[in-house]
Parts: structure tokens; C-alpha cells; sequence
């Protein structure tokens, strides 16, 4: 197993990483703090999600075609925004359990 | 502007429009701080996840806060130009009231006006009947005459500054108008949305950079190419690296897959002071050479936990460093076997390789163990043959220094049983030798599926010589 001598797994923390115990080639986690990132983006992607709003049409057929237009890209990106952080989220999650794993 | 007779805008469903966006942009903000949190959490020497996986992660989470700004940042200026539009649109729809209004005054005014003149008329009808009969004629009273005339200039007056307010208030709405469709499209156009997965620098051979790789890409499935394209195009790894698709084919792993590969990784060093290669092929083979001047290399990957479809255990190590290293090798067809020789010089140098893997999927599973270390000057040739779904592997190495290897593996994979086995030692003079096969089970299957075709057209075509 010398192979993993630069790739160690460790419960890490911020007292074993200020402790100059890392390199570039050295991967540590703080399964807590990782748990903490998680909390984080599951908010942020919660706050992309929005009710359908009703149209305020403003008299001007093209400025009216703008804000659809403008509601319909932006509900879509909101919402691939919103799956990439819970897909992120889930990811994180992982690494959290998988270090929590290898540390334990 | 079009025709106001049927004006669907109503001020307070915009000021609704303008809060709704601005709701949105207040919870975009407080989603874009909830990663800044995350990330400021992840960065530095205080942080939770450290390494180029941290860094990676760190990239992540600044691309996705700064997709969050765009968001909040948009949402921002259309909900202030829907505002800016409600204002106009109510001042408009009550200028073009008061218009109306005193045209309705004037219409009125002038009805008045006219039933005065009548009346006027009549009287100066009857006065002028009594001249002729020598009677004296009454008065014509035209005071309600003047007060008429008076109310219709003054209705023409009112109409007069209602038009110029409300051409004024059309004008004020038109450019808001006008101002909210440009922020509404200039908020689309900042769709282009910064890279949430940027993609790794590739460890080419010979660049001296080293990548160590860590877990999936994160949204290589949800982000395509052009965020333009808002469409959830998967692209099925056709946006990954060369260094990522080599992490795919090593341990299957999809962009799709869901997994658990935080302890697989790479790291990749290779230079030379000088090198080259050169390839010949022809219809029913191949030659090849290359060299090496100053070779050296650094390999290592990782492994442990459930990956993808390989579950299992995987370590490799490999070092080296030589003077000179050249390789040479040829190819040839013959109908479906194919042979291929290889001779391989290795002078002035040392290499130390480990290997120990353990893997059990879906598809196969596979057990390995090498381990090898030398130091001087070695030359080997490899045979392999192969046809039908067989093929068989063997190489003799002559060496010249010390060391000593190892090694076995054995394993089935998607329908080929494969087996290896090397041995070598070497103190002064040595050699190392090395055995291998591959069965193909699939494809001899289809071979016998054609052997009993053939035989049976062979069969067909006999009885017809008796029937």
C-alpha cells in the first residue's frame, strides 16, 4: 500500500491541517465541517425553487414577450442551478460519510 | 403604442410582478451568502477539506455562488424595472382618463353651443317676422350664446393640456416600457453562466504536472456545454478530459453514476530530456518504434470502497527512472489471428511498482498482485497471439543488475477470463519471465454459432446432391 503514501485518509480538522501535517498531495476532511457545507447547500438550493407567477402583462407586446421569455429561462436555470447544488449537497454528503469511514 | 381602447396593464399586478422578482432576488442573496459560507468553510488552513479535492470542491462552490449573484443580480433589475413601469402605466392610464374626460366636456360644450345657436337663430327668426308685421321686435337674448362659446373654449382649452399631459405620460411609459423589456433581455443574455465544473488541466506525459483526481465530476450531467441551451442535455462524458475519461475506463465509472469513490485517486508524473516515436502501418500489420533519453516517471492511484460497478480494494505504485528506454514493436493479420512482438531496452536506471487490487461488480470481479524493484540494464521480448477468442501471452526478459519481481493476476470481465504470471530475479545476470491468456468467451460462442452454420449450409448442400 506505499501507492496511498500521497493520497492519505485521515480525520482531519482544523488542528491537523494547521498543523502543517498536509500537503498538496494529502487529502483530509473534517466529516463535521463537511456536514455543516452539506446544511449549506441544501439551503441554497431550496432557495430556487419558486411558485409559477402570474403574468403582469404591461400593454407593449414585445415588452410583455420579454419578461415570458425572461420567466421561462431564468425558472429553468434556477432550477438546473438548484439541482447542481443538491446534486453537490449529496456529493458532499458522500465524501462526509466516506471520511468518516476511512477515519473512523 | 398600441391601441389603449382594450390596455390590459393594471399597476398593481406589475408592483405584484416587481415584488414576486424582487422576492426571488432576496432569496437568491440569501442562497448566494449560504455558499459563500460553505466555501469560505471549505478555503484555508481552517478549513474542512483540504487538498487538491478541497480546492476542487472550492472551485465548485465559487462557480455555483457566482451563478447565484447572476441570478439575484437579475432578478434584481427586472424587479425594478417592473416598478419603474407600474408608476408611468398608472399615470398614463389616468392621463388618457382626463382626456378622455374633457373630450367628453367638449362634445358636451359643443352640443351646448349648438342648441344656443339654434335657440339664437329662432329668436332672430321671430324678431325679424314682428319687423315685417310692424310689431316691435323682443330683444335676442345671447348671453347663454357667450356663456356657451365661453365653456367650449374652455373645454377646447382642457382638452388641449389633457393631450399634451398625456402625450407626456405615454412618452413616460413607452421608455419605461421599453426600459423593462432591455433589462428583461439583458438579464437572459447573463444566462451564460460561469463553468460550475471547470474542467482539470490534463496530466500529459511528458508535462510534468501532477493531478490527483477526487470523486466524480460534480455536473458534468446538469451543466452542457452551452448553459444557453437550457435544455437538460446530458453529455454522457463526451465533455470530460482525456484525464477523466482515462478515470472512467480505469474504474467504470459514469458521470452518471452515483458513487462513493472519495478514496480513489491518481497521481501522474512523466518526462524525458528526449524522446520520439514513429509508426508504420500497412494492410496486415504494423511497425513501430520509440525512445526515451532521460526517462522518468511517477505513478500512483488509489483505491478502497465501493466504486461505480468495480467494488473492491486497489493500490499501484510505480516509479522510475532510466538513461535510455526504447521499445519496438510489430503487428501482423492473417485472417482472423493476429500476432504481435515487442522488445523493450531499458539501460541505466532503476524502477521500484507495487500493486495489490481486489475487485468484485456486476460485470466480473478480479484479483491482482504484483510487486517488482531492479536496478541496471534490461532487454525483453513479448510475444502475443491470438484468434478465435484465444490468446495467449509470453515474454522473456534478459537483465543485468539486481532485483527481483512477482506478480499475478487473475479475472473475468464482461465475458473474458483473463490470467497472467511473471516471475524474475537477478543478481549479476537474471531474467524474468512472463505468461498470459485471455479466453473470450462471447466471441468464441460466436464463432461456434458460425462453425454450425457453416455446417449447416455444408449439410443443406450435400443432401441436395442426393435428393
Amino acid at each position: 500500500m506505499g501507492a496511498m503514501g500521497n493520497l492519505s485518509h485521515r480525520r482531519g480538522g482544523p488542528a491537523l491541517l494547521a498543523s502543517g501535517a498536509m500537503n498538496a498531495h494529502r487529502i483530509a476532511a473534517d466529516p463535521t465541517g463537511l456536514a455543516t457545507v452539506v446544511a449549506g447547500l441544501r439551503d441554497a438550493a431550496g432557495t430556487t425553487s419558486f411558485p409559477c407567477a402570474p403574468s403582469a402583462p404591461t400593454g407593449d407586446a414585445a415588452a410583455d414577450a420579454a419578461v415570458r421569455e425572461f420567466d421561462v429561462r431564468w425558472s429553468a436555470c434556477l432550477r438546473v442551478l438548484g439541482e447542481v447544488a443538491e446534486r453537490t449537497a449529496r456529493q458532499t454528503d458522500l465524501t462526509a460519510l466516506a471520511f468518516r469511514l476511512a477515519g473512523g | 403604442m398600441p391601441d389603449r381602447a382594450a390596455d390590459p396593464a393594471v399597476a398593481d399586478d406589475l408592483r405584484r410582478a416587481s415584488r414576486d422578482a424582487g422576492a426571488r432576488a432576496h432569496a437568491l442573496d440569501g442562497g448566494a451568502r449560504r455558499l459563500l459560507t460553505a466555501r469560505n468553510g471549505l478555503a484555508g488552513t481552517a478549513g474542512v477539506l483540504v487538498g487538491p479535492a478541497g480546492e476542487r470542491f472550492q472551485a465548485v462552490l465559487t462557480a455555483l455562488h457566482e451563478a447565484f449573484l447572476l441570478a439575484r443580480t437579475a432578478h434584481e433589475e427586472v424587479a425594478d424595472a417592473l416598478h419603474r413601469v407600474a408608476g408611468p402605466v398608472e399615470a398614463e392610464q389616468e392621463a388618457r382618463k382626463v382626456l378622455e374626460d374633457a373630450r367628453h366636456r367638449l362634445a358636451e360644450a359643443g352640443r351646448e353651443l349648438a342648441a344656443e345657436q339654434a335657440g339664437v337663430v329662432r329668436q332672430e327668426k321671430a324678431a325679424a317676422l314682428a319687423t315685417a308685421a310692424g310689431a316691435v321686435p323682443a330683444p335676442v337674448d345671447r348671453s347663454a350664446l357667450v356663456r356657451a362659446e365661453h365653456e367650449v373654449e374652455e373645454a377646447e382649452q382642457a382638452v388641449r393640456r389633457a393631450a399634451h399631459r398625456h402625450e407626456e405620460a405615454e412618452r413616460a411609459r413607452e421608455r419605461a416600457v421599453r426600459a423593462l423589456a432591455v433589462a428583461c433581455r439583458g438579464a437572459g443574455a447573463a444566462l451564460a453562466l460561469p463553468s460550475v465544473a471547470p474542467p482539470s488541466p490534463p496530466g500529459a506525459p511528458g508535462s510534468g504536472a501532477t493531478n490527483v483526481l477526487f470523486g466524480p465530476r460534480l455536473q458534468d450531467e446538469v451543466f452542457s456545454r452551452d448553459p444557453r441551451d437550457l435544455g437538460r442535455r446530458r453529455t454522457k462524458g463526451a465533455g470530460l478530459s482525456a484525464q477523466e475519461r482515462r478515470r472512467l475506463a480505469r474504474n467504470g465509472l459514469s458521470p452518471r453514476t452515483p458513487l462513493f469513490s472519495l478514496l480513489y485517486g491518481s497521481a501522474e508524473k512523466d518526462a524525458s530530456l528526449l524522446g520520439g516515436e514513429t509508426r508504420t502501418k500497412g494492410r496486415s500489420g504494423e511497425l513501430g518504434a520509440e525512445y526515451a533519453l532521460g526517462h522518468a516517471s511517477y505513478k500512483a492511484s488509489g483505491g478502497v470502497g465501493a466504486v461505480g460497478g468495480g467494488y473492491g480494494v486497489a493500490a499501484d505504485f510505480a516509479a522510475e527512472a532510466y538513461a535510455l528506454k526504447a521499445k519496438a514493436h510489430a503487428k501482423l493479420h492473417v485472417g482472423p489471428a493476429e500476432a504481435r512482438t515487442e522488445v523493450d531496452v531499458r539501460a541505466g536506471g532503476a524502477e521500484v511498482s507495487g500493486g495489490l487490487g481486489l475487485h468484485g461488480g456486476p460485470h466480473g470481479f478480479e484479483g491482482r498482485a504484483e510487486a517488482e524493484a531492479f536496478a541496471g540494464v534490461k532487454a525483453g521480448i513479448e510475444q502475443k497471439l491470438g484468434a478465435l477468442g484465444f490468446e495467449q501471452t509470453a515474454g522473456m526478459e534478459g537483465q543485468a543488475g539486481i532485483g527481483g519481481s512477482v506478480g499475478m493476476q487473475a479475472g473475468y470481465d464482461g465475458g473474458k477470463l483473463k490470467f497472467s504470471a511473471s516471475l524474475g530475479a537477478a543478481l549479476g545476470l537474471g531474467f524474468k519471465v512472463r505468461v498470459g491468456g485471455e479466453v473470450d468467451v462471447p466471441e468464441i460462442a460466436h464463432h461456434a454459432k458460425d462453425g454450425l452454420e457453416a455446417a449447416g449450409k455444408a449439410v443443406k448442400s450435400l443432401g441436395g446432391l442426393f435428393s
